[in-house]
C-alpha cells in the first residue's frame, strides 16, 4: 500500500513539474478578474468537460496514453484484494477481515486495462466540416466474481471447516477475460453536439466464464467422501490452440442544452460484439451429482500407473458432459450515461450524475455524483488555451461494491492533459468499512 | 519536448517498481479429501467359469485347460501340388489339321511323407487348371481326373476348345474348379498304391482346320494343374508310426511369481481325461511335470504311477462317414492327497511348471492294414481339471510386486505445506495384512518407506469360520517435505503385502463376497499460489 501512495504521489508531482514555465502564473495569481464576464462567457468559459466533448480542440491532434485499474467489492476489503495487485501472503488474519463481511450474494470485480490513441483533428476540410478521427489500441482484463460466503471460504479456507457440513455453492460466477482490441472510431461534431463511432477487431487472449447456477458441496466428517452437486456451465477458452478473433463496435452521443449550454449529456456504449474463441476451447455443461471417494483403481493388476492423470480423471468425475471446439462469446458491453452541470461564475465548478452498466457477472448498475471545481486556472484573453488544475471529490453506490469515494485531479497544461484518479480508496476520505481500490492515469500529449 | 519523454519515462518506472514484486499471491487452504479407493473382491480375482461351489457355500474352484497330443494339421497338411507338360519340337515342322498334341495319362503323387493315403473327402480346396496355346490353329482339348468325384460324377473337363493364337500372341484359358466335396480315390491306376492321383488330358488340333507351324524348341502347348489349399473332411490309410515328442515345455503362472511363503490347503485334485477319436492307436507317455518356485529356486516332481507310464488309448471306430460318425476311445486318471503329492506341489506355489510329453500314433504298426482313419473333427487330447476347496491356512503369506512410476511430481501451483495421508483398509478378508510401500529411486535404491509396521486387521469370523464382519484400520503417514521430495523421485515402488489367516494354523475356507477395500485420504494444508 505504501509503494501505492508513493506512486500517486509522485505523478502528482511530476504533473506540477511537467507545466510550461511559460505559461505558469505569476506566483500567487490565481483566477484573473479583470475581463468582462460577457468576454469570457464568449470566448473563454471553459466548461469542465472532457477534452473536445462538443468541440474539435484547437491542435492538431492528440497522442493519449491510459491506464485504469479499479476493483471493488461488496464483501471483499481493500487490503484483501491489493493483495492480487501487489502479491503477499494472504494470512489468517487478512482472511478474517473479508470473513467477517461475507454476505449470502457477494461480489467482487477488477478491471484493468492500458492503452494508447491517436486522435486526428487536422487543419483541412476534416477540420471545417468538423470531422475527427482516432485510433487506438486497448489492453483490457476483467475479473469478476458473484459468489456465496461458502465458495469465499471454500475457496481460500479449504473444506476442512465444512467437515461434517454442506457448503452452498450457488449461484456464483467467475468470469476472467483477457484482451486486447484495436479501433478506428470516427467522430462528428455538431453546434453543441458530438456523435462518434468506432469499429474494432480483437483478439481473445483467455477467458474463464463459469456459472453455476445451484450447487453444494458436503464434505463427510473425515473426509471419506465428499458430495457434489452443481448445475451451471463453463467456457474456458485460450490462444495457446490458435488465434482467437473477434469484432466490436462502440459509439457514443453527447450534447449540450440550457442556458450557456452548461448542462451537457451523454450517452456511450463500448464493446459490442464478439470474439470466436478458437477450436482448443472447451465448453463444459454440468448437471452433476457425485459422490467422491477417491479415483478409482480397481483393477490393481492391469492399472498403467505411469499413465493415471489424476488432474484428467478428476475433471471428468466432477464436470460431467465436455465439448472441445470452437465457440463464440460475446464481450462484455458497457453502457453509460451522464449528465452534468458546470456552474458558477466561471464555471469553476462542475456536478456529474453518472450511472454505468458493464454485463459483467455480479455486477450492478454503478450510480456516481462528482463534484469538480477548478483549483487554478490562467486564462489568456486572446488564445484559446489556458493552464488550469481542478479537482474531484465524486460518490458512488452499486458496481461490485457498496457506497464508495473518488477523489482525483486533472491538470491541463498548454501541450499536455494529465488526469489522476483515485477511486474509492477505503478509508482515504470515507469511513474504512467502504471497500475497493483503483486508480486512472490519462495523459494526453496535444500535438 | 524533452520534458514530456522524461515524464513518460519517471512515470512509467515508478508504475512498473510500484506493480513489480518477486512474490506471489498465495495462501493457505485446509483441505479434506478423499484421494484414491481401490476395492478387490475374490470376484475381480476369480472368473466365474472357475467356480463351482454353490451361491453362498465356501468357494470350490476349478481350473480347466486342454491339451491337442497331436500337432496341428500333422495328419491333415496336405501340400499344395502342381503337376504340367508342354508340347514342342526340335526343328521347325508343319503340324497337319487334327493332329494329337498330347494323350496324358498322369500320376499326380501327394507328398504326405511316411503316410500311405488311399482315400480323401474334401471339406475344401481348388482345382486351378491353366491351357496355353500358341498354335495358329484351333486346339481341342479334354480334361478329367476319373478317380475324384462328386456323388458318384468323375471329374471331367470335356470338348474344350482353344483360339488360333501365334507364339507372339498365345492364347490361354484358365479354369478354377472348387474340389469341395469331392471323393478322392489316391489308390492309383493299381488300386493297392497310396497318394497317387490319376489325371488323363487329350489335346489335338481341329480335324477340320488348316493345322499349324510350329517352331524349333518353343513350347506350342502346355498345360499345368494345381491342387491348393486341400482342407480334408475325411482320409484314410495307413498314417504310419508317428511319434511326437514334447520335451521341457514350461507353463508359466507368472501371477504366482508375486506369492511366496507358507500355504496350507485344504485338499486339490487333478482329473486327467485322454480322448482319442482318431482311427488308429494312440500311446501317451508323460515322462516328466515339475513344479518349480523361481524366487527360491525349489522344485518339485509330481509323482503318481501316472507318470512315467505308457499309456495306449485304442482306435477309434467308424460307423459312417456321411454323417461323420465313429467312436471315442477315452481313458481318465485322478490325482489326489492319496496316490499323488498334489497337494504339496500346490503349497510351493509354484510359478512354472515343466513337463515332457510323448505321443506316439500306431505304436503297434499297421494293425489295420491300411484302415486307419481321421475324420476334421477327431482329434486326440487330454483335459486337465484341478478342483480344490479354496480352503487354507496361510502363515506369512508374501504378495509382492514392484510398479513402475514416473515419480509422483508436486504440482508447483499447489505445494502440501503440511498433511498426513489416512490409508483406510477395510478388511473383509480372515487374515491379517501387514502392507508397506517401498519407494526406490531410478538406480532401485530404496529411499523411503511407507506405513512400515502397519496391520490391517482380519475380518472377524464367526463359529463357521466365515468373516461376518469387516474389520476397518486406519493407517497415518506424515507428508513431510522430505517424503514429497522423495515421491518426486520415486520411479519403482516394491508393494509387499503379508498374509496371516486368523485364527492361525485354521484352514479357512473363502466366499465370493470377501472384499478389501482400500482408501486414501488426505489432510492438510496446500498453498495455492498465483
Amino acid at each position: 500500500m505504501k509503494q501505492f501512495f508513493t506512486l500517486i504521489a509522485c505523478l502528482f508531482s511530476l504533473a506540477l513539474l511537467a507545466q510550461n514555465p511559460a505559461v505558469n502564473p505569476p506566483k500567487g495569481t490565481s483566477i484573473r478578474t479583470d475581463i468582462p464576464v460577457e468576454a469570457i462567457q464568449i470566448t473563454k468559459i471553459r466548461l469542465l468537460r472532457e477534452p473536445s466533448a462538443v468541440s474539435l480542440p484547437a491542435n492538431h491532434a492528440n497522442l493519449e496514453f491510459l491506464g485504469n485499474y479499479l476493483s471493488n467489492s461488496n464483501a471483499v476489503t481493500t487490503a484483501f484484494s491489493n493483495a492480487f495487485l501487489n502479491p503477499i501472503f494472504i494470512d489468517e488474519t487478512l482472511k478474517e477481515t473479508s470473513y467477517k463481511r461475507l454476505v449470502d450474494a457477494n461480489r467482487f470485480g477488477l478491471e484493468f486495462s492500458y492503452g494508447a490513441a491517436v486522435s486526428f483533428f487536422p487543419d483541412s476540410s476534416w477540420r471545417a466540416n468538423r470531422h475527427a478521427l482516432q485510433i487506438s489500441y486497448k489492453q483490457d482484463n476483467f475479473i469478476a466474481a458473484a459468489f456465496t460466503a461458502d465458495v469465499f471460504r471454500l475457496f481460500f479456507g479449504g473444506n476442512a471447516a465444512y467437515a461434517d457440513k454442506t457448503a452452498e455453492l450457488g449461484k456464483s460466477a467467475f468470469y476472467n477475460l483477457r484482451s486486447r482490441s484495436i479501433y478506428i472510431d470516427y467522430k462528428k461534431v455538431l453546434k453543441g453536439s458530438a456523435f462518434s463511432f468506432g469499429l474494432g477487431v480483437v483478439q481473445g487472449n483467455n477467458l474463464i466464464d463459469t456459472r453455476i447456477n445451484a450447487g453444494s458441496l458436503f464434505t463427510e466428517a473425515e473426509g471419506n467422501f465428499l458430495d457434489l452437486q452443481w448445475k451451471g456451465k463453463a467456457l474456458i477458452a485460450n490462444n495457446a490452440q490458435g488465434v482467437s478473433p473477434g469484432f466490436a463496435a462502440r459509439m457514443s452521443a453527447g450534447t449540450s442544452f440550457g442556458r450557456w449550454k452548461r448542462w451537457f449529456i451523454n450517452f456511450k456504449a463500448e464493446d459490442i460484439g464478439f470474439i470466436n474463441w478458437n477450436s482448443g476451447s472447451t465448453l463444459i455443461n454440468a448437471d452433476t451429482s457425485v459422490r467422491f471417494t477417491g479415483l478409482q483403481f480397481n483393477d490393481l493388476f492391469n492399472t498403467e500407473w505411469g499413465t493415471v492423470q489424476p488432474a484428467d480423471s478428476l475433471r471428468r468425475i466432477f464436470t460431467g458432459s465436455t465439448i472441445t471446439g470452437s465457440e463464440m462469446a460475446a464481450l462484455p458491453w458497457l453502457v453509460n450515461a451522464s449528465l452534468s452541470y458546470s456552474g458558477g461564475t466561471n464555471a469553476n465548478y462542475m456536478v456529474v450524475l453518472d450511472a454505468r452498466y458493464r454485463n459483467l457477472p455480479g455486477m450492478k448498475p454503478l450510480l456516481g455524483l462528482s463534484f469538480y471545481t477548478k483549483l487554478f486556472e490562467n486564462l489568456h484573453t486572446f488564445e484559446p488555451l489556458s493552464t488550469r488544475l481542478t479537482g474531484k471529490i465524486g460518490f458512488c453506490l452499486g458496481g461490485f461494491g457498496r457506497f464508495n469515494s473518488q477523489l482525483g485531479a486533472n491538470w491541463e497544461g498548454k501541450n499536455q492533459i494529465i488526469r489522476a484518479e483515485l477511486s474509492a480508496i477505503e478509508g482515504l476520505i470515507a469511513p474504512r468499512k467502504l471497500s475497493g481500490t483503483g486508480f486512472m492515469l490519462n495523459y494526453i500529449l496535444k500535438l | 519536448m524533452k520534458i514530456y519523454l522524461r515524464f513518460v519515462a519517471v512515470a512509467s518506472v515508478l508504475f512498473w517498481t510500484a506493480c513489480r514484486s518477486d512474490e506471489q499471491t498465495s495462501w493457505d487452504i485446509d483441505v479434506i479429501t478423499p484421494l484414491a479407493e481401490a476395492r478387490i473382491g475374490l470376484d475381480d480375482i476369480l472368473a466365474d467359469s472357475n467356480i463351482i461351489s454353490a451361491p453362498g457355500d465356501p468357494l470350490v474352484v476349478r481350473f480347466e485347460s486342454n491339451l491337442n497330443l497331436l500337432p496341428t494339421d500333422s495328419i491333415f497338411s496336405i501340400p499344395d501340388t502342381t503337376i504340367g507338360d508342354s508340347f514342342a519340337l526340335p526343328i521347325n515342322f508343319n503340324l497337319p489339321s487334327g493332329f494329337q498334341l498330347l494323350n496324358l495319362n498322369d500320376l499326380v503323387r501327394f507328398n504326405y511323407g511316411n503316410l500311405n493315403i488311399t482315400d480323401v473327402i474334401l471339406s475344401s480346396g481348388t482345382l486351378v487348371s491353366t491351357i496355353t496355346s500358341r498354335l495358329d490353329d484351333r486346339v481341342l482339348y479334354s480334361f478329367s481326373i476319373p478317380k475324384a468325384s462328386f456323388s458318384a460324377v468323375p471329374f471331367q473337363l470335356l470338348d474344350q476348345s482353344l483360339d488360333p493364337a501365334s507364339t507372339n500372341n498365345p492364347v490361354t484359358r484358365q479354369t478354377n474348379t472348387d474340389l469341395s466335396g469331392y471323393v478322392f480315390d489316391l489308390k492309383g491306376p493299381s488300386s493297392n498304391e497310396s497318394n497317387q492321383l490319376q489325371l488323363t488330358l487329350s489335346a489335338r488340333l481341329d480335324p477340320n482346320g488348316n493345322g499349324s507351324p510350329v517352331s524349333a524348341n518353343v513350347s506350342a502347348f502346355e498345360y499345368s494343374n494345381q491342387f491348393l489349399n486341400f482342407k480334408p473332411y475325411f482320409a484314410k490309410g495307413f498314417f504310419g508310426s508317428q511319434k511326437y515328442r514334447t520335451e521341457n515345455q514350461r507353463i508359466s503362472v507368472a501371477f504366482l511369481r508375486r506369492i511366496t511363503g507358507n500355504l496350507d490347503l485344504e485338499d486339490a485334485t487333478m482329473d486327467l481325461f485322454l480322448e482319442n477319436s482318431i482311427g488308429a492307436d494312440f500311446g501317451f507317455l508323460i515322462r516328466k511335470f515339475k513344479a518349480m518356485k523361481s524366487s527360491s529356486g525349489l522344485t518339485l516332481d509330481l509323482a503318481h504311477p501316472l507318470i512315467g507310464q505308457q499309456q495306449l488309448l485304442a482306435r477309434s471306430t467308424n460307423f459312417s462317414i456321411y454323417p461323420a460318425s465313429f467312436s471315442t476311445t477315452t481313458k481318465s486318471f485322478q490325482l489326489n492327497s492319496s496316490n499323488s503329492n498334489l497337494k504339496q506341489v500346490l503349497e510351493l506355489l509354484p510359478d512354472e511348471f515343466e513337463y515332457s510329453i510323448d505321443a506316439e500314433l500306431n505304436p503297434l504298426g499297421n494293425v489295420s492294414s491300411g484302415n486307419d482313419f481321421i475324420f476334421n473333427t477327431s482329434n486326440a487330447k487330454a483335459s486337465f481339471a484341478l478342483t480344490m476347496p479354496f480352503k487354507f491356512a496361510a502363515n506369512a503369506l508374501y504378495f509382492s510386486d514392484t510398479i513402475k512410476t514416473t515419480g509422483f511430481e508436486e504440482s508447483e501451483q499447489s505445494p502440501v505445506t503440511q498433511a498426513s495421508l489416512f490409508l483406510d483398509v477395510e478388511n473383509g478378508f480372515p487374515f491379517d495384512l501387514k502392507c508397506t510401500f517401498e519407494l526406490l529411486d531410478e538406480n532401485r535404491i530404496k529411499i523411503d518407506t511407507l506405513l512400515p509396521g502397519d496391520i490391517a486387521l482380519a475380518g472377524l469370523v464367526d463359529e463357521t469360520l466365515r468373516v461376518r464382519q469387516s474389520t476397518k484400520t486406519i493407517m497415518e503417514s506424515k507428508v513431510t517435505p522430505q517424503r514429497l521430495e522423495n515421491l518426486n523421485r520415486t520411479r519403482y515402488i516394491v508393494v509387499k503385502a503379508r498374509l496371516n489367516t486368523v485364527p492361525e494354523q485354521t484352514r479357512l475356507p473363502m466366499y465370493i463376497d470377501y472384499f478389501l477395500r482400500v482408501q486414501l485420504r488426505g489432510k492438510g494444508l496446500v498453498r495455492i499460489k498465483l
